[in-house]
């Protein structure tokens, strides 16, 4: 009889927590943010035209003479995203033979005083610039000096993106101090597969009678396309309350891999609710600092908000960073707000009901263990006992 | 998707926040600066971007034209006589790489002379060359002889090829001879002849066969280029 007593007031102190737990539980939903980055990579390759007049694969010629005229065509393949591109013609060997005597270059390549030739136009993906159609070895080439001797001509090929950048084509050095790198793509990354832009709304939702949030697409960053660095974009969440209560929505970031580019690219966030419109985080994407939840705001019944949000990629990213992928987790949690006429209203009325509702539970609990603990230690320690 | 500048507003958090979002602010100013500046090219500093390098390097090696002057089965005769026909075969072999275009030169003495006929008459005393030759095929003569009348020589030049055109020869290749034997005229005995030595001069000349004024082949107008570059080097 005693036992079956305590067993019921275990039960209703499980139910007690069980009940207390409900109460401080906020439904809650998240989207995945993915985001990469681009490249700049170009390819250099050498044609030439054959007697027929069709276009092999360049050969060094072995012996070249006075007046020759020599088929040769470098081109410029671009294999990364949009991008600027210059050469540099270097000859080695020779005081004869030098950048006059090339010919068949194109009317938008124009030499600056820093010693390169630039191309005006943007190279698009997957465009290809031949930077000339041949060399014409000058008259008076000397046999003396020359004759069975060799000479080189080096083409030095760079490339630049073209986002965000702008070269100044009259000036000594169109591109500026840029420093070149050679890009990291390694081979097999397909140009046409990088992240393209959508057009899609955002918005996170509040479904008041199902208690339920959800938020759509499951990844905000949908409408941002591959990053270069200097780009920035921004987007807006519309923050929807169906229920018929105020309703308070949280915020908070989960970091779901460790990677450089998250502390390198920048993000703010401003959230426009009842209380205004303000800033809620302005820091490194990887959002270390907003982990725990942050309160953007109350939204009205029936009413909306909105969450807005920019990123910015700086300029000073270099190749390292090229072909990066990575996700950042945004978690929404919403609290709704019952107000009643009589009851002292406070903002934390639920909580601290579920506090309370927990708090009975475990004392009741706690009670009925030790309680029947101690029976089972009496019945079982002088072999006689009574229930 | 918007693209408009999320617009800075009050602040209603903590003092901690406050100051941290001031000092955001100022960065923020900085950072839209460096997105400014970034839109042009860098007047000082080194900017990064993303970037690519790709080079070449070609080696041209430079042609040779040569020749050699060849005469397998000369040898410089002694005590020659009237008639006499000795071996005397020039020949041009290409020694260098590329194809070229030759041309000899002979310079032959002329005497003014009495000649006796066959039957053993006399002609006249008429300027003669003193040598004769028979001109081998694939050979052709420009002209018809410059006469030094100072030296007493006439010099003929032949351009391997025809009237029309040169013909190229290739790397290791000879020249057909130009002739097999030279024969010495009959001149008659008493003309101060007797006891001299005479001589007959080869001279050996090649060009590039090809990409002379644009690719010309015409035999007068190539020797006019190499004469002319002959006489610049002389």
């Amino acid at each position: 009889m005693y036992r079956q007593w305590m067993m019921g007031v275990l039960l209703i102190s499980v139910l007690l927590c069980a009940s207390g737990t409900a109460a401080y539980a906020m439904p809650e939903t998240s989207v995945e943010n993915n985001f990469e980055t681009g490249i700049v990579d170009i390819s250099l390759r050498e044609y030439m035209l054959n007697e027929n007049g069709e276009e092999t694969e360049w050969v060094d010629p072995e012996a070249v003479l006075p007046g020759m005229q020599i088929s040769k065509i470098p081109r410029i393949t671009n294999e990364g995203n949009s991008c600027y591109v210059r050469v540099k013609l270097e000859f080695e060997g020779t005081e004869t033979v030098d950048e006059e005597d090339i010919y068949g270059m194109d009317v938008n390549w124009s030499r600056a005083e820093d010693g390169y030739y630039y191309y005006k136009n943007i190279l698009g993906e997957s465009d290809s610039v031949d930077v000339f159609q041949g060399i014409r070895i000058p008259e008076d080439l000397s046999q003396e000096e020359m004759q069975g001797q060799k000479f080189t001509l080096n083409i030095d090929a760079d490339a630049i993106q073209a986002a965000n950048f702008t070269p100044d084509f009259e000036a000594a050095e169109p591109w500026g101090k840029v420093e070149i790198l050679e890009s990291t793509a390694e081979e097999g990354y397909d140009i046409t597969a990088f992240k393209r832009g959508s057009n899609l709304s955002l918005e996170i939702e509040y479904q008041g009678s199902a208690g339920t949030m959800t938020a759509d697409p499951d990844d905000f960053f949908s409408n941002i396309p591959y990053l270069m660095p200097g780009d920035e974009y921004s987007d807006s969440a519309v923050m929807k309350n169906e229920s018929d209560h105020d309703m308070r929505i949280y915020f908070r970031s989960e970091l779901l891999e460790e990677k450089e580019i998250l502390d390198r690219i920048e993000l703010l966030i401003e959230a426009d609710t009842l209380e205004g419109r303000r800033t809620i985080y302005d820091g490194e994407l990887c959002g270390k600092d907003i982990t725990d939840s942050i309160c953007l705001g109350t939204i009205p019944g029936g009413g909306q908000g909105e969450f807005s949000f920019a990123i910015r990629v700086p300029a000073e990213l270099d190749n390292e960073y090229s072909l990066e992928a990575g996700c950042v987790k945004w978690i929404f949690s919403a609290e709704e707000i019952i107000r009643e006429q009589i009851a002292v209203q406070t903002g934390d009325n639920n909580e601290k009901l579920g506090m309370a509702l927990l708090g009975c539970g475990c004392s009741l609990g706690s009670l009925a263990a030790l309680l029947l603990y101690r029976q089972r230690k009496r019945h079982t320690g002088f072999g006689k006992g009574e229930p | 998707m918007k693209n408009r500048r999320l617009r800075k507003s009050r602040m209603e958090t903590s003092g901690n926040s406050e100051r941290r979002r001031k000092n955001r602010r100022g960065k923020a100013a900085a950072l839209l600066t460096c997105a400014v500046l970034a839109g042009t090219a860098a007047a000082g500093g080194i900017s990064a971007y993303f970037t690519d390098n790709d080079t070449a390097a070609n080696t041209f090696t430079v042609g040779k034209v040569s020749l050699d002057l060849e005469e397998p089965n000369w040898v410089p005769p002694e005590n020659i006589t009237p008639e006499q026909e000795m071996k005397k075969d020039p020949q041009i072999l290409n020694s260098g790489i590329n194809s070229e275009f030759v041309f000899l030169e002979v310079s032959v003495p002329y005497k003014s002379v009495v000649t006796a006929n066959p039957d053993g008459t006399k002609n006249p005393a008429a300027e003669h060359e003193l040598f004769t030759y028979s001109v081998n095929d694939g050979w052709t003569e420009i002209g018809s002889g410059l006469k030094d009348e100072e030296n007493q020589t006439v010099t003929h030049l032949y351009v391997f090829g025809t009237e029309e055109a040169c013909t190229a020869l290739k790397k290791d290749e000879t020249t057909p001879t130009l002739f097999d034997t030279v024969r010495f005229i009959n001149v008659v005995e008493g003309q101060g002849l007797e006891e001299t030595t005479q001589h007959i001069v080869l001279n050996a000349y090649g060009i590039q066969s090809t990409d002379i004024n644009g690719g010309t082949v015409s035999p007068e107008e190539v020797w006019s280029v190499l004469s002319n570059q002959l006489q610049n080097e002389a």
